[in-house]
């Protein structure tokens, strides 16, 4: 008889915990309901992003490609966002995140 | 009924109800040979990788004493896997240089160690045992491998008066963070009130530590209460007694919402706890008591626990209008009703009154 090799498959698939970085300074993150859940290892905090903040904050850290984040933004908010301002709307957004994020884009 | 995430934000998880100490204030009242199957290494990983799943950002690993346990490395070499972050809760009386350099290499954010003095002779007399230069050992073996350290003093009538010189023996530790956790009146504490300090020594108390958080920025010290609300009455009512209720963004970081409609308990909402043996609980407070369990990562899947329980649907349907005792009657909205473990463990009733409180005590309406 021809002993049979079962791969068992590690059960990643629906997995909803993401990270950015690594060690202390790790980013966590998951979809909750439209929006995102942020946990920053460093402060110990967590923090909840609506849809458009939160796929702006993940394309700030190279983490969502652009033409995702227009594609939504123009389903959700109902206008297309020229490229030439998509930049200028970013900045906007992000300069409303709490403090803690501001030290994170300042290292 | 209040909404309530996909998953916890923060698993609260107990390896272990042994321990060598016999804390008189333990939540857990944790101590001795339980006659309970903690969950083995199988058990931990099926249920990691659960929470891996469902998104849930923090274990904080707790117990009794969760280094106690033989395979406690093993588990260290599970937790490498994941990508949650892991905070450890410990007295430190097993933490060798090899557990720490092992932690060292994982996903740990920080490690807790439980100091309650100064000295020995204080240290011992809160928590039983020859425990303190365990403890400092423990701070120092952590330190050497540069782990991100804290201590965790519970504040009570034998050590308030002794504070301000733990932080300064921890200072010269390099200790990076103090949590002092202002006493919930469950577990062993129930049988111990003389613990709990009074309204005037506590007020005295925050008074001192806001001057001195003023003077030593390092290390950060935290005030930590069980009421995860948006206000906590701990921090409001001596600023309001020192007339400085306007500093309370400054200084404590909350702002006062004045019609805070829901109550404020997070417990089933976005955090839980699960015992040693695969119990499920709203939160660490119910940690001793069967009855509040939501059910068994053993038997029953997780994210049903978390998504269908009978308790954390009463957690998630409690209601401000249906409180009793003085909290129903409070004149302060800000206020998201306390602790509900204390005010369960104080009257019976989830919807009583957090009698902690130093208002619930003598309401002036």
């Amino acid at each position: 008889m021809v002993p049979i090799n079962i791969a068992i498959m590690p059960k990643v698939q629906n997995n909803n915990l993401f990270e950015i970085g690594s060690g202390r300074n790790r980013i966590l993150y998951r979809r909750e309901g439209e929006g995102y859940c942020v946990y920053l290892c460093n402060q110990m905090k967590f923090y909840f992003l609506d849809k458009i903040s939160g796929m702006l904050f993940l394309n700030h850290m190279n983490v969502l490609i652009r033409n995702e984040v227009e594609r939504e933004i123009n389903k959700t908010l109902g206008y297309t966002i020229e490229p030439s301002t998509f930049e200028e709307v970013k900045k906007q957004y992000l300069k409303e995140l709490p403090e803690e994020f501001h030290l994170l884009f300042s290292h | 009924m209040r909404s309530y995430l996909s998953a916890p934000l923060r698993v609260d998880l107990n390896l272990t109800s042994r321990c060598h100490l016999r804390c008189k204030y333990c939540y857990a009242s944790a101590g001795g040979i339980r006659n309970e199957t903690e969950l083995s290494i199988s058990d931990l990983e099926k249920f990691f990788i659960e929470l891996e799943e469902m998104g849930v950002f923090r274990i904080q690993l707790a117990g009794g004493e969760p280094t106690m346990r033989k395979d406690f490395p093993d588990i260290l070499s599970l937790l490498e896997k994941f990508k949650f972050s892991v905070s450890l809760n410990t007295t430190g009386l097993f933490l060798s240089k090899d557990v720490c350099k092992r932690i060292a290499k994982g996903n740990f954010e920080l490690v807790t160690v439980s100091l309650e003095g100064d000295t020995a002779e204080l240290h011992e007399k809160i928590k039983g045992g020859k425990s303190f230069p365990k403890a400092i050992d423990a701070i120092k073996a952590l330190k050497n491998e540069n782990i991100n350290t804290a201590i965790g003093i519970t504040l009570n009538s034998f050590n308030i008066d002794s504070i301000f010189r733990i932080i300064d023996l921890v200072r010269t530790l390099g200790v990076d963070l103090v949590g002092i956790q202002v006493l919930c009146p469950v577990g062993r504490l129930s049988e111990n009130p003389d613990l709990v300090p009074g309204n005037k020594r506590y007020t005295e108390f925050v008074t001192h530590l806001i001057d001195y958080q003023t003077k030593n920025p390092f290390p950060k010290v935290n005030l930590n209460v069980t009421n995860e609300g948006p206000v906590y009455w701990e921090y409001y009512f001596p600023l309001q007694q020192l007339g400085k209720i306007k500093q309370l963004k400054k200084i404590w970081g909350q702002d006062i919402k004045h019609d805070e409609k829901e109550i404020s308990c997070v417990a089933g909402i976005s955090v839980c706890s699960v015992g040693a043996d695969g119990e499920v609980y709203p939160c660490e407070m119910f940690i001793s008591d069967i009855n509040m369990s939501a059910g068994n990562i053993r038997t029953k899947n997780f994210k049903k626990i978390w998504g269908k329980s009978e308790i954390f649907k009463k957690f998630r349907n409690l209601k401000k209008s249906n409180l009793t005792g003085p909290c129903s009657l409070c004149k302060y909205r800000w206020c998201g009703a306390g602790c509900r473990a204390a005010a369960y463990y104080m009257t019976g009733d989830l919807n009583g009154t957090d009698k902690h409180c130093y208002y619930a005590q003598s309401p002036k309406q």
